[in-house]
């Protein structure tokens, strides 16, 4: 696996981190229809500039959207072009500069209908093509899934299709808001966790391997474990996501009794690659244990900050309408905060994941098939 | 510790299912209220009087209360309800309260026009759609409120700016769809063309009836501040208004020239007289304020203490809408809460032609040659 690409990706995680904090800025804002104008142009707010925190916020999201998308195509390209077979590698560069040529067209013919008054009709041309691309990398792929890191290549074109699917969801939470009100949004939300972890895991499989394997025995309950906790945090993420758009009493106790499960789950994780005495793996676990601690004692803040006594001023639970609250810059940055650090603890478990689950083989190490 | 960890792997994906099930069947409800949530006491300042002097410039997004502080240094009248002893704004709330209800039951008392449970459902619609930047009571102060701008519309004045009644008054329901249906260009109001006619509807309904409760609000804490005794009579006058507001004669729209006949001499010739129309001193006066045809920036304020600014003509995307019969409305009625104001002295034909002109401003070719170096010298 080539060195830049492993650099690339781990540039797209950091990019696409900064994409995340000004996507929780404008949740914690609430500045996702500060313009009700969608899809815009790269360069949109350069002709269309406004002094207005919230319109400011949301037009920066959408611009480090645009970067994500344009990292994520050099590193999906990257990944393809590890294809051993030349003709199979040929085919697949140029059916994924094909998918982004017709997704680009797709983002135009929205464009073309952006006036709020006109009803959006899919471009089902371009979605067409788009599809048949897409098809084709894929056929080309399977051709050679006994090939060498052919799950990784699979993961690359995943993780681009992601990237363009969580772009339109953003957007059609903006553009179909009379239609869905702010119930896009969560789903936004959530699916920009998993992108993030699909980042991630490109990241942490594009890097070389190196340090000794974890034995059989507890490699497997660790690996297992490790998948759990993701499992358990990406439900915890939704709670999250619910508690922050739609903050009814059900999704709070949800979001609390899940956190004492993940908590548990991660306490048992820590203590058990601590005591594996395998550098790569406490690494991992030390970065957790701090995430973990962090990340409680900012849920605790976010909860007074939103449902506390400091928030409702003396009403009754009842009697109060979280979404209705004004939002101060200080309940804006825990609410971030935890949400961040809550991505951190996904992303991390994830590499821990990753590398629990590396088998001993006599050559070394290999990675199991996605 | 590894030995004794036994997943059952097979149980996840129903698991998983099963939460799915659970969220997806929560989606595309429309919220209801707490059944003991009561619209909060206004606390914000009542806007009795306007500077006459001219702003410094635009509001601040997040600054809207200092800035309405600020007023009285600069000559304007605002009184900050807070100030009222608490026996006072307990009676004022309890007098809403009687008259209003609740945000899980709202209703006008004796007024037929404002049903139950349009106002019921609307108020449901209104916390999914409108509440987040207009407010629980329609303050234009909801959490999205305080950092865009144009500030939200606040309904409490009883104000409206994109009428078709002519005198100032309350718009018709249709004016409200309309807006409602198509947005206001260039600001955060979105388009809710996409939204069923009949939940429209109850909106309207809803922030009608916000409206008449954030008035009746105003008037009883202005009275209080004059030390008067609110007179529930005038709730009743309120209501009046707004039947008014549907009985006023409506205008004929005329069909926009296609582009086509953009350059037939009949039209230019519209254009111009128009044009002429437009810069006489001592009939409209309209570049008193659109100075340079709107492209000087001239502040000022509107009822509410906020700070406009007149259209720039050569821009285009008016807030009001582009079509011939809202621009004709616009200068026939004006703007009245911003200051524009109606022009009723002018004959229909006159104010067409002031129609044909505003909407080829914008666009130089669509101007005829002695007018376009005028304007764009």
């Amino acid at each position: 696996m080539p060195r830049w690409l492993h650099a690339w990706a781990v540039a797209t995680v950091l990019v696409t981190l900064g994409l995340l904090i000004l996507g929780q800025f404008v949740t914690s804002f609430r500045a996702g229809m500060a313009d009700p104008v969608w899809p815009t142009e790269p360069w949109y707010l350069a002709d269309n500039y406004k002094l207005d925190l919230g319109y400011l916020i949301e037009h920066t999201h959408r611009i480090a959207g645009f970067l994500v998308g344009g990292f994520v195509s050099v590193l999906a390209l990257g990944i393809v072009a590890t294809e051993p077979r030349k003709v199979a590698r040929s085919m697949s560069i140029v059916l994924l500069l094909a998918l982004l040529a017709f997704f680009g067209q797709f983002h135009r013919e929205l464009i073309a209908q952006r006036d709020p008054a006109v009803v959006v009709k899919l471009p089902t041309t371009a979605l067409g093509a788009m599809l048949a691309s897409l098809l084709g990398v894929v056929g080309v792929l399977l051709t050679g899934w006994n090939q060498r890191a052919s799950g990784l290549r699979a993961l690359g074109v995943v993780t681009l299709v992601a990237v363009m699917i969580q772009g339109l969801l953003g957007g059609f939470r903006v553009r179909l808001d009379a239609l869905f009100g702010p119930e896009l949004a969560p789903i936004h939300g959530i699916f920009a966790q998993i992108v993030f972890c699909l980042l991630v895991s490109l990241a942490s499989l594009t890097a070389r391997p190196s340090g000794a394997a974890v034995a059989e025995g507890p490699r497997r309950i660790l690996s297992r474990v490790s998948f759990l906790l993701v499992a358990t945090l990406l439900v915890q993420l939704l709670w999250g996501a619910l508690v922050r758009h739609r903050p009814d009493s059900l999704n709070q106790r949800l979001h609390l009794l899940t956190a004492f499960v993940a908590v548990g789950l991660g306490v048992w994780l820590i203590r058990a690659g601590l005591q594996l005495a395998k550098p790569r793996v406490k690494v991992v676990a030390h970065v957790l244990s701090a995430l973990l601690l962090v990340q409680v004692a900012l849920g605790v803040e976010a909860w007074m900050g939103k449902f506390g006594e400091e928030a409702r001023a003396g009403r009754s639970l009842n009697a109060y309408l979280p979404e209705a609250e004004a939002v101060s810059v200080k309940q804006a940055g825990i609410r971030t905060a935890h949400t961040l650090v809550g991505t951190g603890v996904l992303a991390t478990t994830v590499v821990f994941w990753l590398r629990v689950r590396r088998k001993a083989t006599p050559q070394g190490y290999q990675l199991e098939q996605p | 510790m590894f030995a004794a960890i036994r997943i059952r792997w097979g149980r996840i994906p129903s698991a998983a299912l099963a939460a799915l099930a659970f969220v997806l069947a929560g989606c595309g409800e429309q919220p209801g209220y707490p059944p003991d949530l009561e619209y909060p006491a206004r606390s914000d300042r009542l806007v009795l009087r306007v500077p006459t002097a001219q702003p410094a410039g635009p509001n601040e997004a997040g600054k809207l209360d200092a800035e309405l502080a600020a007023l009285d240094s600069l000559g304007g009248l605002t009184r900050d309800p807070r100030a009222l002893p608490q026996s006072t704004r307990d009676q004022v709330g309890g007098l809403l309260a009687d008259l209003f209800g609740s945000p899980a039951a709202p209703e006008v008392k004796d007024a037929p026009g404002f049903g139950r449970d349009t106002l019921a459902e609307g108020s449901r619609l209104y916390r999914r759609h409108c509440l987040q930047c207009h407010g629980l009571t329609g303050d234009g102060r909801g959490p999205t409120g305080q950092w865009i701008d144009p500030h939200p519309r606040d309904f409490r004045r009883g104000a409206f700016k994109f009428t078709t009644t002519g005198d100032g008054g309350k718009p018709r329901t249709a004016d409200l769809a309309r807006t409602l249906r198509e947005g206001v260009k260039g600001t955060g109001m979105p388009a809710f063309g996409l939204l069923p006619e009949a939940d429209r509807e109850k909106l309207v309904a809803y922030v009608k009836f916000l409206s008449l409760r954030g008035q009746t609000e105003f008037a009883a804490l202005r009275d209080a501040f004059e030390d008067e005794e609110f007179d529930r009579g005038r709730v009743a006058r309120f209501i009046g208004e707004w039947a008014k507001a549907e009985t006023t004669p409506t205008i004929a729209a005329r069909p926009a020239p296609d582009d086509g006949t953009k350059q037939s001499p009949d039209h230019l010739a519209a254009v111009k007289r128009g044009y002429e129309l437009f810069t006489a001193k001592g009939t409209t006066d309209c570049l008193t304020c659109h100075d340079d045809f709107g492209r000087r920036t001239t502040w000022r304020y509107d009822v509410w203490g906020t700070v406009v600014r007149p259209a720039d003509l050569t821009a285009g995307g008016f807030k009001g809408g582009d079509r011939p019969e809202q621009l004709f409305h616009r200068i026939k009625d004006g703007i009245q809460p911003s200051g524009m104001p109606a022009h009723p002295s002018l004959k229909d034909d006159q104010v067409w032609d002031l129609v044909w002109f505003v909407r080829a401003a914008p666009f130089p070719r669509e101007l005829p040659d002695d007018v376009r170096m005028k304007v764009y010298p």
